[in-house]
């Protein structure tokens, strides 16, 4: 009887949906959210880039077997909105104090990172492209292990992951492409989480065997043609992307009505492909139903040889408000300033033409969640 | 002195969360072997960090929607709009879901009240003996 009383509706049909319209001015090339978008966002408007729609059903099997599963239909790496399949795990939870995941699950590389894809449940128009559009794999297929425990305050957190990719088709410039098949993922994080305070602590590693695709041999200027053929052109060792570690730091303190973020990473990469450091700091502040915020990200590509294709730089400062239309409805208005210098992967349509530059982006969408 | 009418309107905006939630109460079964909870338990039971009670018991948090507003301003001086955000990571990773929502006053005590392991809130005047208050807003522990 009293069971019966507090059971929740065997299942649960939920999703939410973004669209946004991008404008840019200045620089030379479309903007992309992820480096697995051929396109990027075309002026005058785009809606390409930015806006989703994801479904996800939610089943209680037991009462400690749950099975969820979310498909996503984005602008991705075949070059269309095709749905995919984000998610599709059992989770068994044996003690209240520990959960178990089997099947595809999000990618948790950082904090943040395994609801990329949902805008409502951040302030900005998209997670900074510096940090979060480098994440090569959208999901993996294996399992992950979360055990909780309250310590002072809060409750510390630990977890662990393991899995495999799907088949993705990464975009480093307009001319130099790499497909990835199956990638093993390994890792885990520490989080603690207070009512204000939130830290992460994170490491991955991730193996890859991509096959690059180069369409543009002649892009490379005579001296960097000699090194490459005296490399044998081994596009693995000058990217260095068949083994990635990354580790990451996370810190948030949202007292009352500021959410302020804040996150270092380093990647680091095989062969000649050195390292990249990204980061973010985002401050805002809630206002009843406006939360105005400044977010500021980077990335610095640190290769060990310095070739066309592997060293950039690129920072954003964004300007901008949440404002809550409704419970479940966010309306965003973001204006970016971006300065880019070397063939940072976010940028389609570039050319050739890897010269600093800036460009201001502006941008309006629509986050909801039902 | 508009100095001072601004230093009365920041204090009486400051002081307005605690007049709101002076009367709300967080509420078990009277079955319940909980006595008490601190404002800790409540903000990790809530806000979906912990499933169990101090002493290990599964707990159920259930929202009482006409109070939801005011009760999460109490507990955490958050809007709404950021709650559902918060909750939205969750749901949306696959890794929690939020507390059942209860619309009326009799269905919510009746769930919590037949319920030991149901965790409530209620608006402090019409607590009645079928449930007992574990925490209440303004004596922060």
């Amino acid at each position: 009887m009293a069971h019966d009383l507090i059971a929740e509706d065997h299942v649960r049909v939920r999703g939410f949906a973004t669209i946004a319209a991008l404008h840019s001015v200045g620089g030379k090339g479309d903007p992309v959210r992820t480096v697995d978008q051929p396109k990027g966002g075309d002026n005058p408007v785009s809606l390409r880039s930015d806006s989703l729609l994801g479904l996800q059903l939610d089943y209680t099997l037991t009462d400690d077997v749950n099975a969820t599963v979310q498909g996503l239909s984005r602008y991705h790496g075949s070059g269309d909105f095709s749905p995919e399949v984000m998610l599709a795990f059992l989770k068994y939870t044996p003690r209240h104090d520990l959960d178990i995941r089997l099947g595809r699950i999000g990618w948790d590389a950082y904090a943040f990172s395994e609801t990329r894809f949902v805008g409502y449940s951040y302030p900005w128009i998209r997670p900074p492209v510096e940090v979060f559009g480098l994440l090569q794999l959208p999901f993996i297929e294996g399992a992950d292990v979360t055990y909780r425990h309250p310590v002072g305050r809060g409750v510390l957190s630990a977890t662990a992951f393991a899995g495999r990719g799907g088949s993705e088709k990464l975009y480093f410039t307009d001319d130099t492409s790499a497909r990835i098949e199956r990638g093993r993922a390994g890792g885990g994080h520490l989080d603690y989480r207070t009512q204000d305070w939130f830290m992460r602590l994170g490491y991955t590693r991730l193996h890859m065997d991509p096959d690059y695709h180069y369409s543009n041999p002649n892009k490379f200027s005579l001296q960097e043609l000699r090194t490459l053929l005296q490399q044998g052109v081994d596009f693995s060792d000058l990217y260095g992307i068949s083994d990635i570690e990354f580790v990451s730091l996370a810190l948030d303190w949202t007292p009352a009505r500021w959410q302020i973020n804040a996150m270092v990473n380093r990647t680091s990469l095989a062969g000649k492909g050195g390292h990249i450091d990204s980061g973010l700091v985002s401050a805002g502040y809630r206002i009843e139903r406006f939360m105005p915020y400044v977010v500021v990200s980077y990335t610095d590509a640190n290769p060990e040889q310095d070739l066309s294709g592997n060293n950039f730089w690129q920072r954003t400062i964004g300007v901008g408000t949440r404002f809550d239309v409704a419970t479940n409805a966010a309306l965003k208005l973001q204006v970016d300033h971006v300065t880019v210098d070397g063939a940072a992967p976010f940028w389609r349509g570039r050319g050739d033409d890897y010269s600093r530059q800036e460009r201001v982006m502006l941008g309006l969408g629509l986050d909801i969640v039902f | 002195m508009r100095w001072l009418r601004t230093l009365l309107m920041a204090l009486l905006l400051t002081l307005t969360p605690a007049i709101a939630s002076a009367n709300l109460v967080v509420v078990v079964s009277n079955d319940s072997q909980v006595q008490s909870l601190t404002y800790d338990d409540v903000v990790n039971i809530f806000m979906g960090r912990l499933s169990t009670l101090p002493g290990g018991e599964p707990v159920v948090p259930v929202d009482y929607m006409p109070l939801r507003a005011s009760f999460y301003k109490a507990l955490v001086n958050r809007e709404l709009a950021d709650i559902n955000a918060w909750w939205a990571r969750l749901v949306f990773s696959g890794r929690g879901s939020p507390p059942r929502k209860s619309d009326g006053f009799d269905e919510t005590i009746e769930l919590i009240s037949h319920n030991p392991g149901v965790l409530g809130y209620l608006d402090k005047s019409r607590v009645d003996p079928r449930v007992r208050v574990v925490y209440e807003f303004g004596g922060r522990s």
